[in-house]
């Protein structure tokens, strides 16, 4: 930690006469949570107790929102050189193979059942054990099931849940309204175009946690922009919160552009889906009724969820 | 889809998602590691489509567990205190000036906040943000010199 004394120069006659406020300052933050915390918070990585403390803390101290501010500025330049890159990689596979699987397959079962020659008794009892340790459904993470049960372990803190299947979806493509392309004849001077860059560059970038703090700042600012809900929701959904990804696109519905109609009702459909909304199915039947442009997509996953839990035929 | 492809498409995403919450490259590393592990375990089970928001959400919750067994949680969550307390005295001009002057970004306010008020060194500001110490003082002497405008006129 530095001391006054190793201000230089410029920062003494800077700051000279202000040692008391600055102590005050420092006394009135003391308490606050720490950087570590805050980060934690804005990346969603925190327990929800603790979060929810965060949280509230946030809403009452301007201070602690201008620092969670200023983080948002940072770590743009974070990577692995290529280097770093290749020796992560051998040390993941290194240790892959060195960490038998979890779960046996049923290829190793079967010269047990050959070898053992104990015919329908043992074949039963196999599959019985098969079916008890073998691999669990893995889906795709969802806030929900983050937050609930974390286990000390890495494997166990990978969400799993047998059923309902979650529909996979591809990410769209950067497109603007036709409002927004509108403006971009004149894009040096348009806030909007302007604004938006940072944000559908973390976005193309794949890197969706700063996408998603990009649009979310945005969202205050252009509520009424189809643009910044729509791909706040789906970088919420590429981020891995369905949860989150449902305001901003029922935001987005609700602006009814034709543009972006669509998209909009299909990526809402699925992160209904992979939220356990009772309707999910139904607008997803919908939606493969429909002409639009996720039709066919929607028709496979209203299968794909048939086919898991099949719907009773009516008597 | 083999896995080195996977790993290749997506470790710089993750690795960003995981110094974005710790700020530390090794422990950055070891989360990330531990996503693309749990990713090798189930890749059967994974469709590519998937990723790399599940990659993502497993550092997320391995975040949550380092959390969980951090006796500053603990600590925090009995200690902490309302953001102002009622018998707090205002706040000061230099801290209404930190937060409102016009001129200064975010990230000037933090380079201000960490080195004036939190006490830290040009280098650790620059770990913390993971901007260069170069940018850091840049940031500062900006701020100060708008400070110096403005504490000019507040002294007059």
């Amino acid at each position: 930690m530095s001391q006054p004394r190793d201000w230089d120069a410029e920062e003494r006659e800077a700051l000279d006469g202000l040692d008391g406020e600055l102590a005050e300052i420092r006394r009135r933050h003391q308490d606050d949570p720490s950087l570590e915390m805050l980060r934690a918070a804005e990346a969603d990585a925190l327990p929800p107790e603790i979060k929810a403390r965060v949280t509230r803390h946030l809403q009452d101290s301007a201070w602690s929102r201008a620092v969670v501010d200023g983080l948002r500025e940072t770590g743009a330049d974070d990577h692995l050189d290529a280097a770093s890159e290749d020796r992560l990689f051998e040390r993941i596979t290194r240790k892959a193979q060195a960490t038998p699987s979890r779960a046996p397959s049923r290829r190793r079962w079967s010269p047990a059942i050959a070898i053992g020659g104990l015919a329908l008794a043992a074949t039963l009892l196999i599959a019985v054990v098969v079916q008890r340790s073998g691999p669990d459904t893995v889906v795709p993470p969802d806030g929900a099931s983050a937050s609930i049960g974390v286990k000390p372990t890495i494997v166990d803190s990978v969400p799993t849940r047998p059923d309902p299947p979650r529909i996979a979806f591809a990410k769209p493509e950067v497109k603007l309204s036709p409002s927004a392309l509108a403006w971009r004849g004149d894009a040096a001077a348009n806030p909007f175009v302007r604004d938006l860059a940072p944000a559908i560059d973390a976005y193309r970038a794949g890197d969706y946690p700063r996408a998603v703090a990009a649009f979310d700042r945005l969202s205050a600012v252009y509520p009424g922009s189809i643009e910044v809900s729509f791909y706040l929701g789906v970088s919420r959904m590429l981020a891995g919160d369905d949860a989150g990804a449902i305001a901003p696109l029922e935001a987005a519905a609700r602006l009814d552009n034709q543009t972006f109609a669509d998209d909009v009702a299909w990526y809402l459909a699925i992160a209904q889906q992979r939220t356990g909304h009772p309707n999910a199915r139904a607008k997803l039947a919908d939606l493969c009724r429909g002409q639009g442009a996720h039709a066919s997509s929607a028709c496979a996953a209203v299968a794909q969820l048939d086919a898991a839990a099949p719907v009773p035929r009516p008597r | 889809m083999e896995f080195e492809s996977l790993y290749r498409q997506h470790v710089q995403a993750v690795f960003r998602f995981a110094m974005s919450i710790t700020r530390r490259r090794e422990i950055a590393e070891d989360l990330t590691s531990e996503a693309f592990m749990a990713l090798h375990r189930e890749m059967d089970s994974i469709d590519p489509a998937q990723l790399p928001a599940w990659l993502i959400t497993v550092v997320r919750n391995r975040a949550r567990d380092l959390w969980r067994h951090q006796s500053i949680e603990e600590r925090y969550a009995v200690d902490m205190k309302p953001a102002t307390p009622p018998t707090a005295p205002p706040a000061s001009g230099l801290e209404e000036w930190i937060l409102e002057d016009a001129g200064l970004k975010p990230i000037h306010r933090l380079c201000v906040m960490l080195r004036y008020v939190s006490g830290m060194t040009r280098t650790e500001i620059a770990v913390e943000t993971g901007i260069s110490e170069t940018q850091v003082k840049g940031h500062l002497q900006y701020a100060l010199s708008l400070l110096r405008k403005a504490h000019g006129v507040r002294q007059s």
